[in-house]
């Protein structure tokens, strides 16, 4: 029953960015189950507990405090047992830096936080509907960064 | 140098007629010379002027004898290099008493004294003494000189430590400099990004109530909502217009030698839904091929080309039409290279403006419409010129309004820091 639905996991520690998130899925009409955490010290917290649902789908926010994006993609790439577990970084920055570093790192896409809701929805339901098995082996930085 | 060494000879005999026929005997040789009765009368002389070329003396004289004079003469140090002829009527060795002294210093002539042989041995001293004197003047020539180069040495050297100070100093401001700008970027970058923030933010609530409420609220609310869109969207564009002013850096980026046609059809592709809003047409002229930024150019092709979009005149269909002219310098006497400059002019037939402003529209938010529906913000001609800045080029436009404006990019052929950036 639950491997019906996909299940997306969103670290983020923006309450309003969580809101904007959940609703736009929500508003998807998508078959999805939504988890969030505050930052990335939750989200490993999550992560490493075994009665947890596994994710299919890690939106990662970059810039948190306790635990950063970055350092949790580290930590999870470097988990063999999470090999199977897409990477979205979802961050307000779109820096050549950050997009170079979580690439590099094995993030399977970058996603700009979008602008306006319209945008959002779109680029959610175009990450969720991604063939993921697909993406993760045609790995190129043409399309690692997603845009509306 | 003077070639005219005085020459001053002391002649030393206790008879006058001897002293009378050497003096005749030397009077051609155009000598200053000087007399003296006895070897007391010699060293006399001898005490106030030391600046003789060479002493005859008689050896007999009554009282100090001419040995015993030169004996006292060479014991001042002064006097020393004063070479002495003895004349001497015996040849019973007086010439060993002086062994002891400089050679060649002394000489001796045998009484009866024959004219020519004392002359030619005058001669020889003289010319000597003339030539120790040019040498010592060489010297002296000499001396001063390298106390010149010396001079000029020291001086270049501490020119030299001055520029290198200078250099130094230079080094440091340009760091200091690259600290600032680094630490502007990073305020620019941070500044956009967290102004961004909150808009976003106003702008996805304004959205959630647009979507969830608009059917409870009457006309006029739904107009207040779509008005704060507008205004987001257009904080959102000039916050990132502001971003993208200043991260053109040029450091960077590599420059490429790029096709203009390519560049401005690249833009018109990404453009192609506005211009096709717009109903414009836009007709390019061949263009050049230039060393370029590639990404700034097409930025600053894009700003025109929107620029003349937006601006255009509501009872006219907007033609923009783009062509490139060479700029050949004509004072071909000149012998200076002269920097060529391609220019490719933007013409556009939009409402234009008044040509007295045509310097100000490159200003920081400078937008010559006060009204706040245009949608521009001002700072995306300002992008243009610095990016034209940064091409060693510039930008500037003529405009009648009504009519049209002209926006013309001048950039140089060959761009001097081509060579600089690997490309």
């Amino acid at each position: 029953m639950q491997h019906d639905c996909l299940h997306v996991l969103l670290a983020d520690d923006d309450k309003d960015d969580r809101l904007f998130f959940k609703y736009a899925i929500e508003e998807l009409k998508i078959q999805t189950v939504v988890t969030t955490v505050n930052d990335g010290v939750e989200l490993m917290d999550y992560l490493s507990k075994t009665e947890n649902q596994k994710p299919d789908l890690v939106f990662l926010d970059l810039n948190m405090p306790r635990k950063g994006g970055m350092e949790c993609l580290k930590e999870i790439r470097n988990n063999k047992s999470f090999n199977d577990l897409s990477i979205a970084i979802y961050s307000t920055s779109g820096s050549e830096k950050d997009i170079e570093e979580s690439f590099v790192l094995g993030a399977n896409i970058y996603i700009t936080k979008p602008n306006d809701f319209t945008s959002l929805k779109k680029i959610l339901a175009e990450v969720i509907n991604i063939n993921w098995q697909y993406h993760t082996s045609g790995l190129n930085k043409e399309n690692f960064v997603l845009s509306i | 140098m003077s070639n005219v060494i005085k020459v001053k000879i002391l002649l030393v005999d206790d008879r006058e007629d001897n002293l009378l026929s050497m003096e005749s005997i030397l009077e051609k040789g155009q000598y200053q010379l000087v007399k003296a009765s006895s070897g007391n009368g010699a060293l006399k002389i001898l005490l106030k002027e030391w600046d003789f070329t060479l002493i005859l003396m008689d050896v007999e004289m009554p009282g100090m004898n001419g040995l015993e004079t030169a004996a006292m003469i060479y014991q001042r140090e002064k006097l020393k290099h004063i070479p002495i002829i003895f004349i001497t009527a015996n040849s019973y060795g007086d010439e060993k008493l002086f062994k002891g002294y400089e050679t060649g210093a002394v000489d001796y002539i045998y009484k009866p004294i024959q004219p020519d042989l004392l002359f030619a041995k005058v001669a020889v001293f003289v010319d000597l003494y003339r030539k120790n004197h040019q040498l010592l003047e060489q010297e002296q020539k000499l001396k001063a000189i390298n106390k010149n180069l010396e001079i000029e040495i020291r001086d270049r050297i501490a020119s030299e430590e001055k520029v290198k100070e200078l250099n130094k100093q230079l080094l440091k401001n340009i760091e200091k400099l690259e600290s600032a700008n680094k630490e502007m970027d990073q305020f620019a970058n941070i500044a956009s990004h967290d102004l961004q923030e909150p808009l976003r933010k106003i702008r996805m609530f304004n959205d959630f109530i647009v979507l969830k409420y608009r059917n409870k609220l009457d006309n006029e609310g739904q107009m207040y909502l779509d008005r704060i869109k507008i205004a987001c969207e257009r904080m959102q564009i000039l916050i990132n217009d502001i971003h993208t002013f200043s991260k053109i850096d040029v450091t960077k980026n590599d420059l490429e030698y790029s096709d203009m046609n390519i560049l401005f059809k690249e833009v018109l592709s990404e453009m192609d839904t506005l211009i096709k809003k717009k109903n414009a047409k836009v007709s390019i002229d061949p263009l050049p091929s230039l060393y370029v930024f590639p990404s700034l150019m097409k930025l600053l092709f894009r700003n025109l080309l929107s620029n003349s979009l937006k601006f255009s005149n509501d009872d006219l269909e907007p033609m923009i039409r783009i062509t490139a002219i060479m700029e050949a310098p004509d004072d071909s006497s000149s012998k200076i290279k002269v920097n060529k400059y391609w220019r490719i002019n933007v013409q556009d037939n939009g409402i234009g403006f008044e040509q007295q402003y045509a310097n100000k529209i490159f200003t920081f938010f400078k937008r010559l419409q006060g009204n706040s529906e245009n949608e521009g913000t001002g700072v995306g001609l300002s992008i243009c010129k610095k990016i034209a800045d940064v091409h060693r080029g510039h930008i500037s436009a003529k405009s009648v309004v009504n009519k049209g404006t002209v926006f013309t990019i001048s950039l140089p052929v060959e761009t001097s820091f081509a060579a600089i950036s690997p490309s």
